[in-house]
């Protein structure tokens, strides 16, 4: 028998369970598909400062956005931070953001100004997207190396080989906004913290084998991504490089001589192809620590050349000691290179960068920002079965 | 004539006995290919193909078919593993980026019929 006074408390209890629905199902309706986006179109123009007294390299806490007192040289509009070298030549900015890097016809977009250094050179601008984070996320964005200036190359002795960080998508585990004792933009070794673990780094590097050249030959291309994995909290103690022949697109022209004066004429230099390519990875942090069932996944140009998607599983991002969440919530885009070109030192290459994506599912090349198509697409016609 | 009813049993014998160890309970399943008139919108990232048994109950997809496979970027795929004589119903659909999908092609239908040369195929020629 239910009485008046149960009937009671089963109300109560199933407008609480109803309330609880309300604030899941709310939750993740405020977890959109697309998390950030960023076409540039509409920030105000910007410029990197390179010019902190005493730093070689300008970073944090000086264009930290949670700087309690305000950060004295401010990331570009929407973004959290960024950290940018010294230039050897002073004559241009790291990073601007105007016209020049645009992708299209009208616009604004990031231009990236690398010094040829014959060593690391750079920077790179910080999103951080919360100390929740995800447990999946998707990153896309447009780069197109500029031919004019551009040229990737590769000698035999003395150096590794050119490559790039074309993003760091990281975990950063504690809360940054409030602290001042640590770098946040440390992807930090034990030493340092450890605070930004586990990490994905895609690489843009040249291949150090020889007479390798694009397309490829041997399964081999003269240029393509690798991968570095760092995991938590054992940072480093994992073989850190993953090479994969995913070719980068290049024209590919081996012994291309580049129209630097000055240039040593004992390397090998690859010619960019000048148009805009898209790069989309994506991270799946493991379910528990230990259990090796992360992944990461990768495409240029949405895999429409099935060489150039990969997708790797079994990873265990976080191992047994480690925590799962929080999850992916860091990126740094347009990291440091290694400009081991043979250029003249200061000799500017530029990159742009322009329409940056992060989302919870797969984004692809065509995606529009700005443009949501709301309406469902038409019905295919003229099916035939056989 | 007794030796023509010899041969003749013994043939009879033969095929009686192939017939039972090979192609009575052999079981062969066919094929559907499928194509379709690409999509001219600029942002589908795939199709989805859906079939079954029985004709859809509804013109969106939600309501409609037993099975539902990926079919990708291209218009065009070949379902596998469709049971004898049994008809399947057929239908297509375009999704875009921002993860729309469309409602059902029109509806097509096929018999799957496979021959008698195509199960002494199956045997020599297993895939």
């Amino acid at each position: 028998m239910i009485n008046s006074k149960n009937k009671n408390i089963y109300r109560i209890l199933f407008s609480f369970f109803f309330f609880l629905m309300f604030i899941f199902v709310g939750a993740n309706f405020t977890r959109a598909e697309i998390i950030f986006e960023d076409s540039f179109d509409a920030s105000p123009d910007w410029e990197s400062h390179e010019s902190t007294p005493g730093n070689n390299v300008n970073w944090f806490s000086s264009s930290w956005i949670y700087n309690p007192s305000g950060p004295p040289e401010p990331p570009m509009q929407n973004w959290t931070s960024y950290r940018t070298e010294i230039p050897l030549s002073n004559t241009v900015k790291r990073y601007v953001l105007n016209e020049e890097g645009k992708r299209g016809a009208s616009g604004k977009g990031i231009t990236y100004n690398v010094e040829s250094k014959g060593t690391w050179s750079g920077g790179g601008l910080d999103l951080y997207l919360g100390n929740i984070g995800y447990q999946e996320i998707f990153v896309r964005f447009y780069l197109r190396y500029d031919p004019a200036t551009w040229v990737w190359a590769w000698r035999d002795t003395g150096f590794n080989g050119e490559k790039q960080k074309l993003i760091r998508i990281s975990r950063l585990k504690d809360e940054p906004t409030t602290q001042t004792s640590w770098n946040p933009q440390l992807f930090g070794t034990l030493a340092e913290g450890g605070h930004q673990m586990p990490v994905l780094y895609p690489d843009a590097k040249e291949n150090n084998g020889v007479g390798y050249n694009t397309p490829s030959v041997n399964g081999k291309y003269g240029l393509y991504l690798e991968y570095t994995k760092r995991y938590d909290p054992e940072y480093g103690t994992e073989s850190p490089f993953e090479i994969r022949t995913f070719p980068m697109p290049s024209l590919g022209l081996k012994n291309f001589v580049p129209p630097t004066s000055g240039t040593d004429a004992s390397i090998d230099y690859y010619k960019t192809d000048g148009d805009w390519h898209s790069y989309e990875f994506r991270v799946k942090m493991n379910s528990a620590p230990g259990v090796a069932d992360g992944e990461w996944e990768a495409w240029i140009d949405g895999g429409e050349n099935p060489a150039q998607h990969t997708l790797q599983t079994g990873v265990a991002w976080v191992s047994n000691g480690g925590s799962v969440t929080p999850g992916w919530n860091w990126f740094t885009v347009l990291d440091n290179v290694n400009t081991a070109t043979g250029l003249p030192n200061g000799t500017i290459m530029k990159v742009h960068m322009d329409d940056f994506v992060v989302s919870t599912s797969y984004i692809g090349p065509n995606y529009v920002i700005g443009v949501v198509d709301t309406a469902a697409p038409a019905v295919p016609s003229g099916l035939i079965v056989e | 004539m007794k030796k023509r009813f010899l041969i003749f049993g013994i043939v009879l014998v033969l095929i009686l006995l192939f017939w039972q160890i090979f192609l009575r309970d052999l079981k062969v399943t066919g094929s559907a290919k499928l194509s379709w008139n690409p999509s001219n919108e600029s942002d589908i990232i795939k199709y989805n193909v859906y079939y079954g048994k029985t004709k859809r109950a509804n013109n969106c997809p939600g309501g409609g078919y037993e099975k539902k496979v990926d079919a990708g970027k291209e218009p065009l795929y070949e379902i596998e593993n469709l049971e004898n004589n049994q008809t399947y119903y057929f239908s297509v659909t375009s999704v875009n980026s921002s993860g729309k999908e469309s409602c059902f092609s029109e509806e097509m239908s096929k018999t799957i019929k496979i021959s008698f040369f195509d199960k002494l195929k199956s045997i020599f020629f297993k895939k």
